[in-house]
């Protein structure tokens, strides 16, 4: 929303004369009324360099074929969180924003309503996944557009996981337990994040915790249900694993783990496909990374006795209500998300982000990369943190605040019981929830 | 003389009743401080004002909220993680302050020396303090990288000792986060003091010395008292940007492990911000000022009574 | 002071004083290292870290070539000399008015400012950001000059009032009675006497602005008007990816010239902060 140069013409006199002006435009989005206008994106850097530049050259294109100025500014990691904020807050910066699943719920008042074209887009694709809509609605509405979700998988070594006699990845919590005590005995242990982690944190703990039937809040999304027996017993489970992991994950930051496993120091950990990606560009010049793609492979989360659960970042476009261009937002996700434009995108990404449609699973926009198959199934898994409720102001702040994964780290290193951690987390839980009722 | 500052001669009499009135001594002093007042009142007070409504409400980044009265201040004393955050301000400003004293200090007497390439060492020294914070906290984040610390390289494969667990583990963690703390103030109070050191005349110590007074003596009783008040003046500047240092925490460990090196403003920040919650992130905020206000006051009352001494 | 090597000098002198440049500078050499290896040397546990094997300027050409850098660093030096210049302007009257002039509410001026110091910049930034919008010069680097000059001035003022304090007024009253105004004299002789004080607060306002975060990130969206901080912070990071080579390239060259600057100060740089400052 950047204001506009020409303090003599007002937007709307820009809009008016650019109406008048003939245009020569591509039938699908050329939209006479967008001539002179400005849109503002704000985006991060996603992993596949070639995903950022489709971007940038959509942004072209559709500058082209609208007449309107998009520009793509960019921020990485916890510095777009900030901006996103600070534009709601304010109400200046920028008209579409890159989010994550908990913004739609922080910020519904301060977001256009979409739902006519999120209805729109679905149905070109065959429907959105459930978890588009739990992360993208608010009492009923779309206030956002799923952009896709990151799927998390076990990244495993299967030249350490065979000498250390685990023939597969493990399928239960108990063999996973089991497979942790061998590689530890062989020197080659696994490795979960326990640190403030703003991604892999997520990633990595909340699954445990529903594996075994545990959740933070009841279907109201309010009463913190997060003291259980089944909560205590993924504790329990979790403090005995930290006792056969690197003991250095308690600090692990996002790109700590990804370090550790090309470093060959970890066996396991769980992320997204980055780690193989990475192995995978050096490789050619790069025995080492050549020898780790040789040796390596992505499993499923295993299995607890509630199931089978995983937790993916998840990305949204953000149309900021106080834009003065609902119309621009508008064109440019329609171009965002045109048959032209999206397959491709996501193939290009090789499924480092995915698109939350049904449709997709049919469509020729996964990698041929055998080792990468896998990630078509994860992307069917994703449940949001704040479980049994929706992705909540509250659940946000737990997230924020790494209370699970806190809760965790007190157990694994001894600090507390884990009944205590459990107890502790329920204080913190409590403290959150009060805050939204009173 | 006073015409020449100002304009042209027919209006000489307004112009000298100008300079009359300029020349008084309580019109020139507010003239002299209206700029700063007006700009502070613009720029700081009036958004302090709307922080002090923010922190007496629930707003949000997305609502404009409710007054509710004290009661984020009232959920603050009972958080956990807000407590251990006050503790960790005053840890961390405390053993920061007094450790760039010392080294300060130390480092200034060194500098003060003759030695080959003093010029180029005293530019050296003051790197550290003008690298952004940001930036020298990411070189220390990659130091303490878990996988490829320098550090523990160097003591593993130099030393024969075992690496460390820098950022991992909660009481190092926030040994860590005050060295880098430390090493970025350093250099401002060598260079300080080695400023007042040079100010000393060079008689005074030949006439300890004919008083045969030993270095130490000569340190304590003449190099001391004389650099004291600047020691000082620097020993409240560094406790203000101590006490409300964001950036390496940030960069560093965002507070973690366990919120172990969470300090307010980074708990302010992500709590006003990250999460949403202007309302309690402004009260977290405020809290900080009384504190630095009582710091900060002791401070100077202290440094009063010392150069009354 | 004898120049030969003894023991005490070793002990007491070189020994300290290799001590404190490890500490210091050590940190500047392990950056150097890191933007002059290849990302094949970077992460090798291999080979010693301390020591680069095959230097190459890769992450210097990538600093200069695929992001904006000099464009960050044109815009860091700009707000960082235009608001040190705005907040020297204000603060150096100021100052002077608050140890020199009795006029009502002295006291008092010179306490708030003293205190909005102390206002921590986590509770400002959302406000400001706010009244910087309705200004409509969000989103360049003008806001930053006009925001950076409130955490300036008040330190530029209490600095200059302690200055002020120890200059003896005795050349001022000399001048008054030689009929030069109140203005002639701070502009004549308190201001010039007063230049190694304003030297060091021109430093401290510089570096302060030099390295200031938070309002850089909330201000300003455009990558074109970043400041270095945030610049390399948020383009050099990609997803969980941290390009250390052209950060600590980015760190070294946001560092580096103005410390060259800053030496030619040092001997210069006498005592600006001086026995007055505290009774300010």
């Amino acid at each position: 929303m950047t204001p506009p140069r020409t303090p003599v013409l007002g937007r709307r006199s820009l809009l008016a004369a650019g109406a008048a002006l003939p245009l020569l435009a591509r039938p699908a989005i050329a939209q006479n009324s967008l001539k002179g206008t400005k849109l503002t994106i704000l985006a991060g850097s996603w992993y596949v360099p070639e995903n950022n530049t489709q971007l940038d050259q959509l942004a072209a294109e559709v500058s082209k074929d609208t007449g309107m100025e998009v520009r793509v500014e960019r921020f990485a990691g916890d510095e777009l969180g900030t901006k996103v904020a600070s534009v709601i807050g304010t109400g200046r910066g920028a008209d579409l924003g890159v989010g994550v699943e908990f913004d739609t719920y922080l910020y519904a008042p301060k977001l256009l309503d979409v739902t006519d074209l999120a209805e729109e887009i679905g149905k070109q694709y065959g429907g959105w996944f459930d978890v588009a809509r739990a992360a993208c609605m608010v009492d009923g509405r779309w206030k956002s557009l799923c952009i896709g979700q990151a799927p998390a998988a076990w990244n495993y070594r299967t030249d350490m996981f065979a000498a250390a006699g685990v023939d597969k990845f493990p399928d239960t919590f108990d063999e996973l337990l089991v497979a942790a005590k061998k590689l530890h005995a062989k020197g080659t242990p696994i490795g979960m994040t326990l640190g403030h982690a703003s991604g892999d944190a997520r990633s990595t703990n909340y699954p445990v915790l529903w594996a075994f039937g545990g959740k933070e809040f009841e279907a109201d999304g309010k009463t913190v249900a997060i003291n259980s027996p089944e909560t205590i017993a993924a504790t329990e489970w979790y403090a005995e694993c930290f006792k056969y992991m690197d003991p250095g994950v308690t600090a692990w930051l996002d790109p700590d783990n990804n370090q550790a496993f090309l470093a060959g120091k970890c066996s396991a950990t769980i992320n997204v496909n980055t780690i193989y990606l990475a192995a995978r560009a050096a490789a050619p010049t790069d025995p080492v990374k050549k020898n780790i793609v040789e040796n390596m492979n992505h499993g499923l989360w295993p299995k607890g006795p509630a199931g089978r659960y995983a937790n993916y970042n998840i990305n949204v476009w953000l149309p900021f209500a106080a834009s003065p261009n609902p119309e621009g937002q508008k064109a440019f996700l329609r171009a965002w998300y045109s048959k032209n434009f999206l397959p491709n995108w996501t193939k290009t990404g090789q499924s480092y982000f995915i698109p939350t449609f049904a449709g997709f699973d049919a469509m020729d926009v996964w990698p041929d990369d055998p080792k990468l198959k896998i990630f078509r199934e994860l992307n069917k898994l994703n449940r949001l943190a704040g479980y049994a409720g929706p992705p909540s102001p509250a659940a946000a702040e737990a997230v924020s605040k790494y209370v699970l994964v806190d809760m965790f780290a007190k157990a694994c290193t001894g600090q507390m019981k884990p009944a205590e951690a459990v107890k502790w987390a329920e204080r913190q839980y409590d403290q959150i929830a009060k805050k939204r009722r009173a | 003389m006073s015409a020449t500052t100002l304009p042209a001669a027919p209006a000489r009499p307004r112009a000298r009743r100008l300079a009359s009135w300029l020349d008084n001594e309580r019109t020139l002093g507010l003239l002299l401080v209206a700029p700063v007042v007006i700009l502070l009142a613009a720029l700081v007070a009036y958004p302090f004002f709307t922080a002090i409504r923010s922190a007496l409400s629930d707003q949000t980044l997305a609502d404009a909220g409710e007054f509710v009265g004290l009661d984020n201040f009232a959920n603050l004393f009972q958080d956990d993680i807000y407590l251990r955050a006050l503790r960790n301000t005053l840890v961390y400003t405390a053993a920061s302050v007094v450790a760039k004293l010392v080294l300060g200090l130390a480092l200034a007497l060194l500098l003060n020396e003759t030695f080959p390439f003093r010029r180029l060492v005293r530019a050296a020294v003051l790197l550290p303090w003008i690298v952004p914070t940001v930036l020298g906290t990411m070189a220390w984040l990659w130091m303490f990288n878990p996988n490829f610390s320098v550090l523990n390289w160097v003591l593993t494969n130099i030393f024969g000792l075992r690496g460390l667990p820098w950022l991992t583990d909660p009481a190092l963690a926030m040994v860590s986060v005050i060295t880098v703390n430390v090493w970025r103030g350093t250099p401002f109070l060598g260079i300080t003091v080695l400023a007042a050191l040079q100010s000393i005349p060079p008689d005074l110590y030949d006439a300890s010395a004919i008083d045969g007074a030993n270095k130490l003596q000569r340190f304590r009783y003449v190099t001391l008292p004389l650099v004291m008040p600047v020691l000082l003046t620097a020993l409240v500047l560094s406790t203000i940007w101590t006490f409300s240092d964001f950036g390496v925490v940030y960069g560093l460990t965002q507070g973690g492990p366990m919120n172990a090196t969470h300090v307010l403003a980074t708990l302010a920040f992500r709590t006003g911000l990250t999460a949403g919650q202007i309302g309690e992130g402004a009260a977290i905020s405020l809290t900080m000022l009384p504190l630095l206000l009582v710091l900060i006051v002791w401070q100077l009352r202290r440094i009063r009574r010392s150069a009354v001494a | 002071m004898s120049r030969k090597l003894s023991l005490e000098r070793v002990l007491f002198l070189y020994a300290p004083l290799l001590f404190a440049l490890v500490f210091l500078v050590g940190p500047f050499y392990w950056m150097a290292v890191t933007a002059l290896k290849p990302d094949s040397e970077l992460y090798d546990g291999a080979r010693s870290p301390l020591f680069v094997a095959h230097p190459s300027l890769e992450h210097f050409v990538f600093l200069f070539q695929k992001t904006e850098f000099l464009r960050w660093t044109f815009n860091t030096m700009a707000v960082a000399a235009m608001s040190t210049a705005i907040a020297l302007c204000m603060g150096i009257p100021a100052g002077y008015a608050l140890a020199r002039l009795r006029f009502p509410g002295v006291n008092l001026v010179g306490t708030s400012i003293f205190v909005t110091y102390l206002v921590p910049t986590t509770l400002l930034f959302i406000p400001m950001v706010q009244i910087i919008g309705g200004m409509g010069i969000d989103d360049s680097i003008w806001a930053l000059v006009l925001v950076y000059p409130t955490f300036l001035v008040p330190f530029v003022t209490w600095l200059m009032a302690g200055y002020f304090r120890t200059i003896p007024p005795d050349m001022e009253e000399c001048a008054r009675i030689d009929g030069v105004t109140r203005l002639g004299a701070m502009l004549r002789i308190a201001v010039p006497l007063a230049r190694p004080g304003i030297l060091s607060a021109g430093i401290f306002a510089f570096t302060l602005s030099w390295n200031e975060f938070i309002y850089a990130l909330s201000l300003v969206t455009a990558s074109s008007q970043r400041t270095i901080p945030v610049g390399v912070l948020t383009q050099l990071t990609r997803a969980d990816f941290y390009f250390w080579g052209p950060l600590m390239a980015g760190a070294l060259l946001g560092s580096v010239p103005v410390a060259i600057v800053y030496s030619f100060f040092v001997d210069q740089y006498a005592a600006g902060l001086t026995s007055g400052g505290v009774k300010g």
